[in-house]
């Protein structure tokens, strides 16, 4: 009885860790990021979605942002977009193809890979990025994060 | 232009999409010049083969035998940038259009100025803004439906003007405010029908001059659109059977009076036959279209509306009330959707006294002829799913159900109104399904 009732607890850490390990594995947390150079501090999840979705092209130091993206499909876009902006994939492509078909606008640079899109924004003031949080380091600056 | 053309476009299109990879659009590595481009595999067949289904316009269309020609087209696109504030556009459309042919033509070509972060100004080839989707109509991935609901889109024939824009935005709040100011001259072709008594029949040329509109849109936080706009212009239509009859019924006055001998029945009869002219000749005509339009995009709901009005003072082209709701839910990648829409004649321009058949019953037949051609009421219900299942590239399936009244042709072709069944078309109820199916890509 006794040995049970000592059960409960473990089972219960157990289940809270294998929870937290699924909602990690579902939803890892997005950053985003641009230059170490850039005068931009933070951002609002409005801001950064007007700029990915080709509402605003500039930044709120008031330069123009050279936004980059990540290929549509990948963990991380559909992150990014669902929580930024909440659209889909299908969504976000459907709004640049309506911009780049009248003429209003282009869709961000998209780059193969996270450390693609480090290097550039590393090395372009008025770049704007995402990747995993994870993989921010000291080249690049999160001036928002999105669970 | 023979057969065997019409059919080359959607098969090389159907390679295309089956070879290609929907490949995100090509920038250089300057980054300076960007190509993209769009387009649609599309097929229909209707239930009847008393008219031709179509795009307004198209010298052709789908009747029971399935035809690709209504929707398939292939738009690639351009776009060089001189420095951040200079930037020039090109776009090539390839659809079937009122010759009965698949031709590529400049849809746009203009350059941009941004003279400030807000301010733009356009010079050159641009698309004409009469609707709320008018730039994107062609891009059938940007749109919900296989294609904008005919009974407010086929309203105007031309989609492009020669000229200009100049576009200002403000941000009010979390609203975003955007006025154009645009104008210019525009010419099309439409085909109002294959063959007359037989012979065959030439397109008509639609021209609109001194075209000058302004449209005022609203966007709110949460995925609203508001959209007014207003247009006037100058429109010309010429043909060489309108060329024809006009001269016949030039003819009828003096003609009466040298075969009577009297001046005053030529008159009279003079009189009849130029009324019936005015009723089916616009040259130079004013003309104006107005536009409200409202819509929707938020989580997964998709609603769209548009309320339109088209004003002609004189000719063939009438005076007609369009409006279409659209309504969508997205489940995952598929999105079902229903449109209900309308087109209705609220005046001819000019009525053709029957008195005019005893004087010339010819004359009096080609007038009438020539002004059923505006007849264009009908009603539409549409049912469809659009399915997003790769990147780039949607699948449409519709089924529209389109019912016009005894005395209209609807917005169909019928190609030939001299044709017993093309007067059975025009003088019954009629209601037609249309089935629809269109492959949808960007790159």
């Amino acid at each position: 009885m006794k040995q049970h009732i000592a059960l409960i607890p473990a089972v219960k850490s157990a289940i809270a860790i294998g929870l937290f390990t699924l909602a990690h594995a579902a939803s890892a947390q997005v950053a985003v990021i641009v230059s170490p150079k850039s005068p931009v501090a933070s951002m609002s999840p409005e801001q950064v979605s007007a700029i990915f979705l080709g509402k605003s092209n500039t930044l709120p130091s008031g330069s123009t942002a050279v936004p980059v993206d990540l290929p549509d499909g990948t963990p991380v876009h559909e992150q990014f977009y669902s929580k930024a902006a909440g659209k889909t994939g299908a969504q976000v492509k459907a709004t640049w193809a309506r911009l780049t078909f009248s003429g209003k606008g282009t869709p961000p640079k998209e780059l193969g890979s996270a450390a693609d899109v480090k290097k550039f924004v590393a090395a372009n003031p008025d770049a704007i990025g995402y990747v995993e949080k994870s993989a921010v380091d000291g080249t690049v600056k999160a001036v928002l994060t999105i669970d | 232009m023979s057969h065997k053309n019409l059919q080359r476009l959607p098969l090389a299109l159907a390679a295309m999409v089956a070879c290609a990879s929907a490949q995100a659009e090509y920038t250089f590595d300057d980054g300076k010049l960007r190509l993209s481009g769009f387009g649609t595999v599309g097929v229909a067949r209707t239930s009847t083969d008393q008219a031709l289904f179509n795009t307004p316009g198209q010298g052709g269309g789908a009747d029971r035998s399935a035809s690709f020609n209504p929707d398939t087209k292939l738009g690639l696109q351009g776009s060089y940038k001189l420095n951040n504030t200079l930037s020039a556009t090109a776009q090539v459309l390839t659809k079937y259009r009122a010759n009965g042919d698949y031709t590529p033509q400049f849809e746009w070509a203009f350059g941009k100025w941004q003279a400030t972060p807000a301010t733009t100004l356009r010079v050159g080839r641009i698309g004409a803004p009469y609707f709320m989707v008018s730039d994107f109509r062609d891009v059938g991935y940007a749109n919900t439906a296989v294609r904008p609901p005919l009974d407010v889109y086929g309203q105007v024939p031309v989609s492009s003007v020669d000229g200009g824009d100049l576009s200002h935005q403000i941000t009010v709040g979390s609203a975003t405010l955007t006025g154009t100011l645009w104008g210019g001259q525009t010419k099309a072709k439409y085909a109002s029908a294959l063959r007359s008594n037989g012979v065959a029949a030439d397109p008509v040329l639609v021209k609109i001059r001194n075209q000058v509109g302004l449209n005022l849109q609203a966007e709110f936080d949460g995925g609203y659109t508001v959209r007014l706009g207003h247009s006037q212009g100058k429109l010309t239509v010429e043909s060489a059977s309108i060329d024809t009859l006009l001269s016949g019924l030039a003819l009828v006055g003096p003609g009466v009076a040298l075969q009577t001998g009297s001046a005053a029945l030529g008159a009279q009869a003079g009189a009849l036959a130029n009324g019936a002219a005015n009723a089916v000749t616009s040259s130079g005509t004013k003309t104006s279209f107005t536009g409200l339009g409202l819509s929707l995009d938020r989580d997964n709901i998709v609603l769209a509306t548009e309320y339109t009005l088209r004003k002609v003072d004189q000719g063939t082209v009438a005076d007609t009330t369009g409006w279409y709701v659209l309504g969508g839910y997205r489940l995952g990648n598929v999105l079902p959707y229903a449109v209900v829409s309308r087109v209705k004649v609220d005046q001819l321009n000019g009525s053709i006294n029957p008195a005019l058949q005893n004087f010339s019953a010819q004359a009096y037949a080609g007038a009438v002829t020539l002004q059923n051609v505006g007849k264009v009421t009908q009603n539409t219900l549409s049912l469809g799913a659009r399915w997003d299942f790769r990147s780039g590239m949607a699948l449409k399936a519709q089924l529209d159900h389109i019912s016009k009244p005894a005395g209209s042709n609807g917005l169909f072709l019928v190609p030939d109104a001299s044709t017993a069944a093309g007067q059975d078309f025009f003088n019954n109820k009629k209601k037609v399904n249309v089935l629809s199916l269109a492959l949808d890509f960007v790159f």
